[in-house]
Order: structure tokens, then sequence, then C-alpha cells
């Protein structure tokens, strides 16, 4: 039944990813309502697959390292529902549902069913205070690049003086910066709580504080990103494009190095394999 | 009882006379704007035109008069003939008549006939033109529902097409660009720099939509007081503007300049915030390299103006939508009509029925001599005059749609058939 309902979901959402990038090039009415149907689909059949965790002890919440992924493209799953109401905006959607595919199709949950590498009980406490401030800044920085996204899309349109201007229906430049700023900001906070308590989980099991798997390092990725968008804001002054074209680019990159290190890796998974 | 004859109950066509900006000249429409059309106006007018209900609609465009007439109108005309002194000719006033005259009216009052289609005022002004009339006693029943279906099918109008949605004002189309810059414009502060029609229309438009700081910046200090005491604004020197620019959100040029007097090394220290320029001056005002800058949006007259127009070429194309939803009302307009018309020729025909089986029923009574009979005999009389209505005015439904009428055959053979 797992493995269905990842089927189901893994197609809902690229189906919604492709033809959001078709409605990029080509706006069509009909194609607004296929990406819809297929977001739909999929994300009532990724909540649907939660319900093993909850059923069987060996599934529970965070006790597998590798579920960090399943969890994370639920997150940006959910964001994009909420954001979709608001910004009817395609490119929102080629971001947002990249990330949730990447991110699902990463979760060995999907594959294994099991727990790769149950953690000790006392330490369930810590764990969540590290994946869960990790979920929201991974979460945060998708976010902002989605804004970002549509606000260079609409300054441009804009600028550009291009005509049916008006037509434009969704909201203002103001608020898409505001966002992506707001966003920016608690991901970086956000990472920094998760690499000190992963640091802190790390100390307490007596393990080496770096590793290199693919959450790590996508997550010390995301944190240096942050941090230079940070940097550039407040000390360079960057005007609001220039502080999304540092989001999108950023983003892009993360992306393409996650990609990158999970074909040369293969198998590589976040966990704790001492315990 | 006798049913009564059919110039008694006859309902005299709906007519339109009057002029619009489509048909007459300005100079023409002011001669009959002079008309007025206030309580006492129209009740003069109803009297020497010799019509009993009558609706003046009196706008900068239109001069029209919605009235009841046998004669097409000809008296009410030569009365706006007279009314003007002569200055108006008999080709000078339009008229029409009867399905004419209510697809015209319904076309008005959902503003497809007017100068910019989809604009919202002319619903106002049909309202208000209503009321004045209904206060001068000259709105029958008829015109009444004439009225309040036109402002029904309006309403549809506006809700089902995009006939009103963009749109088709320089000044406007300004506020909505503000607002794709903006998250809000409650509490934003607009840099006016020289005066001008148009760049005091935008003003006007950003005020209401919630600009709350208004500077003005003119080289006559005291054209700037004046305007600035008429919109609650704050008179700046034209030297200062560079100063203020920065702390601005909307900054709208209308000043003759022989060169732009804002350039890109004057703004290029605006980095954390957008701008919003709108340049009504020519030559312009603002050098077209500060578009250049990050957060800088510019705009000329002529931009604005193009989105204006482009809007106007949407709402013409939703007009046609629009104009099937008129002339289904008109449809259905008329279908009441019929109904109307035909009430008094039914009550008759119910009293001259029910007399009749009284009649005949007593004639009987008095023959059969039974005492118990009457009761009966009185629910029979109710039943057969019901039925017998009910029969007659699927007849004459039968009879005012020609097309149907051989499909169903003769209409005495379908009452028969029926009962």
């Amino acid at each position: 039944m797992v493995h269905i309902f990842s089927l189901i979901t893994l197609l809902g959402y690229t189906i919604a990813l492709t033809t959001s990038c078709i409605l990029l090039y080509r706006e069509s009415s009909r194609g607004r309502l296929l990406a819809r149907f297929a977001f739909h689909a999929g994300f009532i059949s990724h909540i649907l697959l939660i319900i093993p965790f909850i059923r069987f002890e060996e599934f529970r919440f965070l006790r597998s390292g590798a579920d960090y992924f399943f969890w994370l493209s639920l997150a940006v799953a959910l964001a994009y529902q909420l954001f979709r109401q608001k910004i009817q905006y395609p490119v929102l959607g080629v971001f947002l549902l990249s990330a949730t595919v990447l991110f699902l199709g990463s979760s060995s949950y999907l594959v294994h069913m099991a727990p790769l590498h149950a953690v000790r009980q006392d330490l369930g406490i810590v764990l969540s205070f590290h994946v869960l401030p990790a979920i929201v800044a991974e979460v945060s920085l998708c976010i902002a690049a989605g804004l970002s996204a549509v606000f260079l899309m609409q300054e441009r349109r804009l600028k550009g003086k291009r005509l049916l201007t008006l037509q434009f229906q969704g909201p203002s430049l103001e608020w898409l910066e505001r966002g992506s700023r707001y966003a920016l900001a608690l991901g970086f906070l956000a990472m920094s709580f998760a690499i000190v308590s992963g640091c802190i989980w790390a100390y307490a099991l007596g393990t080496s504080l770096l590793r290199l798997d693919v959450s790590i390092i996508i997550a010390l990725l995301s944190w240096c990103a942050l941090g230079f968008i940070q940097i550039g804001k407040f000390s360079r002054r960057w005007s609001a494009r220039q502080l999304s074209i540092a989001t999108v680019i950023s983003t892009v990159s993360i992306v393409v190095a996650f990609l990158f290190i999970r074909l040369l890796s293969g198998t590589v998974m976040h966990g704790n394999p001492g315990i | 009882m006798a049913i009564r004859e059919f110039s008694e109950c006859h309902i005299p066509p709906i007519v339109v006379v009057g002029a619009n900006h489509k048909t007459l000249s300005i100079e023409g429409r002011e001669h009959l704007h002079a008309l007025g059309n206030s309580e006492e106006a129209v009740r003069s007018l109803a009297r020497t035109g010799k019509v009993n209900s009558l609706v003046v609609l009196s706008t900068c465009n239109r001069f029209e008069c919605v009235t009841l007439a046998d004669d097409s109108g000809a008296s009410l005309k030569a009365q706006l003939m007279r009314a003007t002194d002569g200055m108006l000719s008999e080709s000078d006033l339009r008229v029409y008549t009867g399905r004419e005259a209510i697809t015209h009216l319904f076309r008005v009052t959902s503003s497809l006939d007017s100068m910019i289609v989809g604009e919202s005022q002319i619903l106002g002004q049909v309202k208000a033109a209503y009321r004045t009339a209904i206060q001068a006693g000259s709105v029958d029943k008829i015109l009444h529902h004439l009225f309040q279906y036109s402002f029904r099918v309006a309403k549809t109008i506006r809700s089902e097409t995009a006939v009103a949605e963009k749109g088709v004002s320089v000044s406007y189309v300004a506020v909505k660009l503000a607002e794709q810059i903006f998250d809000g414009l409650t509490g934003r502060t607009v840099l006016l720099i020289g005066s001008g029609e148009m760049a005091e229309l935008a003003l006007l438009h950003l005020r209401a939509y919630g600009c709350k700081e208004i500077l003005i910046a003119n080289r006559t200090r005291e054209r700037a007081q004046a305007l600035a005491e008429r919109v609650d604004g704050r008179v700046i020197g034209l030297d200062e503007v560079v100063h203020y620019v920065p702390q601005v959100d909307v900054v709208i040029g209308s000043i003759r300049t022989e060169k732009p007097i804002l350039r890109h090394a004057h703004i290029r220290n605006i980095r954390d915030k957008s701008v919003f320029f709108i340049d009504c001056g020519l030559p312009r005002n603002f050098h077209p390299d500060i578009a250049d800058l990050d957060g800088i949006y510019l705009y000329n007259i002529d931009d604005l103006q193009l989105v204006a127009r482009e809007n106007l070429e949407l709402r013409k194309e939703a007009a046609n939508d629009a104009e099937l939803i008129v002339e289904l009302a008109v449809y259905r307009f008329e279908d009441w009509l019929r109904k109307v018309a035909r009430e008094p020729y039914l009550l008759d025909f119910r009293s001259y029925l029910a007399s009749l089986c009284k009649q005949e029923l007593k004639n009987g009574m008095d023959q059969l001599g039974a005492e118990q009979l009457p009761a009966v005999q009185e629910q029979m009389v109710e039943r057969i005059v019901e039925r017998a209505a009910l029969g007659f005015n699927r007849v004459l439904e039968t009879m005012d749609r020609p097309t149907t009428f051989s499909v169903l055959g003769d209409p005495a053979e379908t009452i028969l058939r029926e009962d």
C-alpha cells in the first residue's frame, strides 16, 4: 500500500511540476486545471503515506534519520498548498514542486519501509530540536526562492511596460520582497539552530561532528547560502532585485549540488549508524 | 357584464426621445441640458409634452426622455424643440419606440451606450433620474418595472461579464500600477512636481486610495499653495525635490521644463525601496535612464494611455457578451408587458363567465326546485370559472406567439381538449 501511495504521490507531483513548467511558456486554463488536479492527487496521497508512521511502532516520527526527506517533502508541499492560493504564478509551482519531488524521491522510507538506523529513545527530544529546525530552514529557503522568482518575473513585466500588465492578479512586488526576506531570515536562524543542536546530539553520542552525508552537506550549503544572502542584505545593502537573484541562484546551486551528491553517493543516508 | 373594448386597456408603447453623444454635438446637447431634470422640470415637461409618465435622464453625454406614448413621442419631441427655442431641428432628436426603446434603455443603464463602455457613473445617474421622476409623480407601473428591470440587467452585466473589469482612465491605470508595486497605498507619500489636469487627477486618485502625505512643488508657490489647501498637502520648494525623492513612494511630474529635472545621478542612492515615477510632462520631466535603477518604475503618459487603450479594447470585446444579456432581458420584459396587457381581459372574462354560470344555475334551480343543491352547485361554478380562465389565458398566450400558433392548432380546440 505504501508503494502504491508513494507512486501516486510522485506521479501527481511530477505531472503538476511538468505542467507548471509548460505554463511558464504557454498559459492555458486547461493546463492550470491539470496542474491543480495532479497536485491535489499527489498531496492527498502524500498525507495518506503518514498512516503507517502512526500505526506501526517502527515507523514512528523521526525514528529514522532517513525519513527526514519524507517530512521535508511534505512540509514543502504544504507550503506550496498555502501559497498557491495567493500567488497564482506557475514559477512558484516550478520551484516548490521540484523541491518536493526531489526530497520525496530521496526518502528511504518509500524504498525500505523500515527504520534504517534506529536511535536511542532518550535522544528523541534532541532529535526533534535538530530535525524540525532543519526542515523549517530548508522549506523557508524553497519558499524564498519561489517568491524571489515571482518577484523577478513581475518586476521584469513592470519595467518592460508589457501590455496587459494590469491583468496580473497576484501580490505586489513589495509583498513578494518582504515575504522572501522574512523566509530567508527565518531559514538562517532555524538552520543555525539545527546545526548547533546537531553538534550537541553528535557530542552526546560520542561520534564525530562532521560526517559527509547528503543531509549534512546540503544543510551546510543552505546555511552558507542563507548567511551569504543575509550579509549581502545588511552589509552590502542589496536591492530587492539583487536579493532575489542571489536567492534564486543559491537555491538552484544547492539543488544541483544535491542531485550531484545523490548521483555520486548512491546510498549515502542520513542517520546514526553507530547505534 | 361585458368584456371591455381593446382601446380601454391598451398599453401605449414605450418611447425614448432625446439625443446623446452619438447623435448630437455638444453644443446641441447643451440646449437640452439647460431644460434640467429637476422635479419641477419633469412635471412641466410631462404636462406640456402631453404624457402621463416620464423619466428624464440628463447627463453630460445625453438628454433622453423615457415615456409611454401612442403618438410615437411626436408631441414630446415637438415640445422639446419648442423648449429649446427652435435651436434644435427635428433630425437632432432621436426617437426609439417599442422594442428599440427598451433595448436602448437597457444598453444605456448597462453602460454599453456610454462614451467609455463599462463606466460605472451612468447607473447612478439613471437611478437618480428615476428617483426624481418618482418624486415628481410621473412614474407609472410600466415605467417603474422597466427601470427596476434595467437596474437588474445592469447588475447582471457588471457581475457576469468583463465589461467593467479593467480601468480605462489614465489616473486609474496609475493607481493600479502603484498597487502592483506597493503592498497597499495606505499611508504612502506622493510628491507632485508642477501642476496639470492629468497629474492632479492622478494625485486625487492616489489620495482616494489611501495615500496620506502629499508634497507639492511648483514654480509658482501660490499655485502650489492653492492646490495643497485643496488636497490637504504640503508645499516644498522646487530646489528641494532631489532631497525629498528618496523619502517618497510616488513621484508625479507635470512641469514645463527644458530638460529633465531628475536624472540617474540624483536618485542612484535609493537602494532599499521602490519608487513609482509618473511622468505627465512634455518635454519629459524625468530622464529615461532612471528606469535602469533597481526599484525605480518609470511610466510616462504614453505608457499609461497604452494600457488604458488596451483595457478599453478588452471591454469592447466583453460588451458582445453583454449585448446577448440585453437581448434576452428585452425578450423577457416584453413577455411581462404582454401579461400585463392581458390582465384586464382576463379579469373581465372571469367575471363575465361567473355571472353567466350563476345565471344559468339559478335558472336551472328554479326549474329543479331542490333545496340541498346550492352549495354543491356553488363549488361547481367556481371550478368551471377557474378552468375556463386558465384555458382562456392559454389561448391568449398562444395568440401572442404566432410562431407556435400553427403548431398548437386551433386555440378553441386546445381548450376543449384540456377540459
